[in-house]
């Protein structure tokens, strides 16, 4: 693999495999990684809390989580995986709907919002990714500050 | 299964959306959103994270060379009252480049304690709608006044 490559395992921190070892959910089998290649340099377009494109595009992204929220509500979803979740500030909305899986390559923060919820959340690692489950969703609490 | 703004940042997003379609259980969900390439507010031509934006058309064949059958296609867009605050924060903006307020504002974070400057009229969720299309050609029609974000929802 040449500058920029990157390999993720999105299989490992997919919903419904909740019994397995963090390890796996972090890396997951060769067999499930997803070779994605981005241009050397330039891997995130990401919007981070306590900066100014935090400041300027939240409210345009939390907008499509509540959109997709209210769609997995209709459907009855059980287990959400959200796929490149950036740092992970879309739980707390998905998590209205079902339990959530939140994916990211690195550097998510494990953080929602209040001592209370940050104790129900465990943090899954890997070399290059890192997943997060959020238990007992359905108490995870709204708020749009970190 | 959720995944937004990611598709366009990949190589070869077929290899993603297909991992997905194979994750999800029979008729589970992929909710997907990509920003919409004919909009006004389409960036690739400076936006280097970007490997490809999409019109809905190339949105759908990617979903159905992923073995998608039935996507729903949605739009995200600013409400009359957004784009109203859209314009009238470009102008606020504009103000920064004027020497007096820039002083200004440095008094005030002086004043007040505050190492950096608020945002001027930030967004707000209510600034947003999102509102279903029958097929991408009326999607594809509205061109530079179309939706900035394409959310299609896909059936395994």
């Amino acid at each position: 693999m040449g500058a920029g490559t990157r390999q993720l395992g999105i299989a490992a921190a997919a919903a419904g495999q909740w019994g397995r070892s963090p390890r796996f959910h972090a890396r997951g089998p060769a067999a499930d990684r997803v070779d994605v290649t981005v241009s050397p340099g330039a891997a995130f377009e990401r919007i981070e809390p306590d900066t100014a494109s935090w400041a300027a595009y939240f409210s345009n992204h939390i907008h499509r989580y509540m959109f997709a929220a209210e769609k997995l509500k209709e459907v009855g979803a059980r287990h959400v995986l959200d796929a490149a979740c950036g740092v992970g500030y879309g739980a707390c909305y998905l998590a209205d709907a079902a339990a959530v899986t939140s994916w990211a390559r690195t550097g998510m923060r494990a953080r929602c919002r209040s001592p209370q919820t940050a104790s129900r959340i465990e943090l899954l690692r890997g070399s290059r990714t890192t997943a997060i489950r959020w238990r007992r969703a359905s108490r995870l609490a709204h708020s749009t500050r970190w | 299964m959720v995944s937004f703004e990611t598709v366009e940042h990949l190589r070869r997003p077929a290899d993603l959306l297909k991992r997905c379609r194979k994750l999800l259980v029979a008729g589970g969900l992929l909710i997907a959103s990509t920003p919409n390439r004919g909009a006004e507010t389409a960036s690739l031509d400076w936006n280097n994270y970007r490997e490809h934006e999409y019109t809905v058309a190339e949105l759908g064949l990617l979903l159905a060379e992923a073995g998608f059958g039935q996507v729903a296609l949605y739009g995200q867009r600013l409400t009359a009252l957004g784009e109203f605050r859209r314009e009238v924060r470009a102008e606020l903006n504009l103000l920064r480049f004027n020497p007096f307020f820039r002083a200004g504002q440095r008094l005030q974070r002086l004043v007040r304690g505050r190492t950096k400057p608020l945002p001027v009229l930030p967004e707000r969720i209510g600034d947003f709608e999102t509102v279903p299309f029958e097929n991408a050609q009326e999607c594809d029609a509205l061109g530079a006044s179309g939706p900035s974000v394409l959310i299609a929802l896909s059936r395994s």
